[in-house]
């Protein structure tokens, strides 16, 4: 190996491991080596890397082996906006792996042919446009009709904005460590959410996320993340809005809640029934109800500090929930479109599953896939 | 007698084990891995019954019953440089170095069932030193039916699709 690509793997290697936090013990540790010693060699071009080492340093740093072989300088990946930025080492680390997924995701078109994050285009709007919860109400009434999300649209976001408008989005388990994310890049725009939080907590986040993508370049990072008064900016409050807006619909909403009053009053449960009815929140739900004029504002902060409510509320939810896959069908579908057709290999196919290889079989039955299918066969059309 | 020195790749090392071929592959063949398989790729196997069984290539290797091989980063970059960056195959690591071995080992035939893989040997010129998983399992006594991926069958429909990719200059930069 030569000196020039050694000091620039070893300077790329560097970089990465100090984008994520990581000390030169830890990795020289969980790579196997005797000492660090061996790595701070690395690092400064002094000792050449073997192959072997280089795939287990790349799968420590969530990089695929190309970024550290290919020529050039390093170019700074997107930016995540994080819902909630924590101090914890792990978030660089979260965050890595879904710029990783989204990069993957990227090829996994390019080899197909298809590009969907020229297919979303959204609604032009300007910061100035940003004055009252009236324009981001209707801004989200615009999105819910072009997006055809119907009367229930907890149900059908998540594949309605992966498979038809290209936003990829990425279930990671972050545990209390991690909350929401977006990103848009020249992979398209792309979302995060914690798999770890409630099944309404998750549906109520992508449609939060899902305004920062399409107001994103408008507001400064400096607005989104100044919070004056309440604990949240007004961006912030605004992405709530919009998203309480786009999950629960006016007219369904009311039109269901009315026929649930009787002499002026609903009860608890019913709260909850139309809740789960459109997957989300009671929380959301109820607050909905505020900015429809259907319940006082303070009514709504009575019965949400109501530990009878939150008993009662808790127990409806939790024979429900779901584990959400990681990855989105399509994603899964195409990638093993291209292993099922040579265009990546099998190992190529386990690093974008993020598994072992030994693991593919029990994924793509998961996904009902099978290897030993011909998925070759064509059919003539017309 | 040994019949050939055959270069493995992870998916077909790890199969022979699931299978219980592994050790007569060893005994009929001389058997050469390359060191990111070995060192990186295969650790365990999956068993019928979905438990993780353990391989140690390793103590095999501090045994000679195989020969590790290896290419070095710049043999790696320079290789994936020559597959067209769309309609090429996107190999692994692994992979890649295998290809980068068999380039310089005239006398390795590399087994593999590996779509990705097959395509680029054939593509490099090498697709007659390129075998299917089921013809050497059958050499070494296999009598049972194999699932279609390992299959004669299949490996020869994927050499007849990259030989036609090579005819029509596609995968390749270099053409």
């Amino acid at each position: 190996m030569n000196k020039g690509i050694r000091g620039s793997v070893g300077e790329k290697l560097k970089k990465a491991r100090e984008s994520l936090g990581l000390t030169l013990k830890e990795v020289a540790t969980e790579v196997g080596f005797a000492n660090y010693q061996t790595l701070i060699n690395i690092e400064a071009g002094k000792r050449e890397i073997k192959v072997w080492e280089l795939v287990k340093l790349a799968r420590i740093y969530y990089r695929d082996i190309d970024y550290f072989l290919e020529d050039g300088r390093i170019v700074e990946a997107s930016s995540v906006l994080w819902r909630k930025r924590l101090s914890s080492l792990k978030i660089n680390i979260y965050e890595r792996r879904f710029l990783k997924y989204c990069e993957n995701y990227r090829q996994i078109e390019e080899l197909l042919g298809t590009n969907t994050s020229k297919k979303f285009k959204p609604i032009q709007c300007k910061r100035e446009d940003f004055v009252t919860l009236s324009f981001v109400d209707r801004l989200a009434h615009n999105y819910h009709d072009m997006l055809g999300f119907g009367s229930r649209p907890a149900c059908c976001i998540y594949r309605i904005l992966d498979e038809s408008f290209g936003v990829k989005i990425l279930f990671l388990s972050m545990g209390k460590e991690g909350s929401g994310g977006s990103t848009v890049g020249n992979f398209g725009p792309s979302i995060l959410i914690n798999a770890d939080d409630a099944p309404w907590r998750r549906n109520f986040d992508l449609a939060h996320e899902f305004f920062h993508i399409v107001t994103w370049g408008i507001f400064d990072p400096k607005e989104i993340f100044d919070s004056p008064k309440r604990g949240k900016s007004k961006v912030e409050v605004w992405a709530d809005a919009f998203a309480a807006t786009l999950l629960l619909p006016q007219e369904e909403v009311l039109e269901g809640f009315k026929e649930r009053i009787k002499n002026g009053k609903v009860s608890y449960f019913d709260c909850v029934e139309s809740a789960r009815e459109f997957e989300v929140s009671v929380d959301a739900f109820l607050w909905r109800l505020a900015s429809l004029g259907m319940v006082k504002r303070e009514e709504v902060e009575r019965v949400l500090n109501d530990p009878a409510l939150k008993k009662l509320y808790w127990q409806e939810k939790s024979g429900g929930w779901k584990d959400t896959p990681k990855f989105s069908s399509r994603y899964v579908n195409m990638a093993f479109k291209c292993m099922q057709t040579g265009k990546v290999s099998r190992g190529q196919f386990a690093d974008y599953m993020e598994i072992d290889r030994q693991e593919i079989p029990q994924l793509l039955t998961e996904y009902g896939l099978d290897e030993n299918a011909d998925y070759e066969i064509e059919l003539t059309t017309s | 007698m040994k019949l050939n020195s055959l270069l493995l790749d992870a998916d077909v090392v790890i199969d022979a084990h699931r299978l219980g071929m592994w050790d007569k592959l060893l005994a009929q063949n001389r058997v050469h891995i390359g060191a990111v398989v070995l060192r990186t790729e295969v650790k365990y196997y999956i068993d019928n019954n979905g438990r993780r069984r353990n391989i140690n290539l390793m103590s095999q290797h501090r045994a000679k019953k195989i020969t590790e091989l290896s290419a070095t980063l710049e043999e790696q970059r320079i290789l994936k440089k020559r597959f067209d960056a769309v309609l090429g195959p996107k190999l692994d690591p692994g992979e890649t170095e295998s290809l980068v071995i068999l380039e310089r080992i005239p006398e390795l035939i590399f087994c593999t069932f590996d779509y990705a893989a097959i395509i680029a040997v054939v593509l490099l010129g090498m697709g007659n030193r390129v075998i299917s998983f089921e013809t050497v399992l059958k050499k070494c006594g296999l009598s049972r039916r194999l699932q279609r991926k390992h299959s004669e069958e299949r490996f020869k429909h994927i050499v007849k699709t990259a030989q036609l990719m090579r005819v029509m200059g596609q995968g390749l930069i270099e053409n």
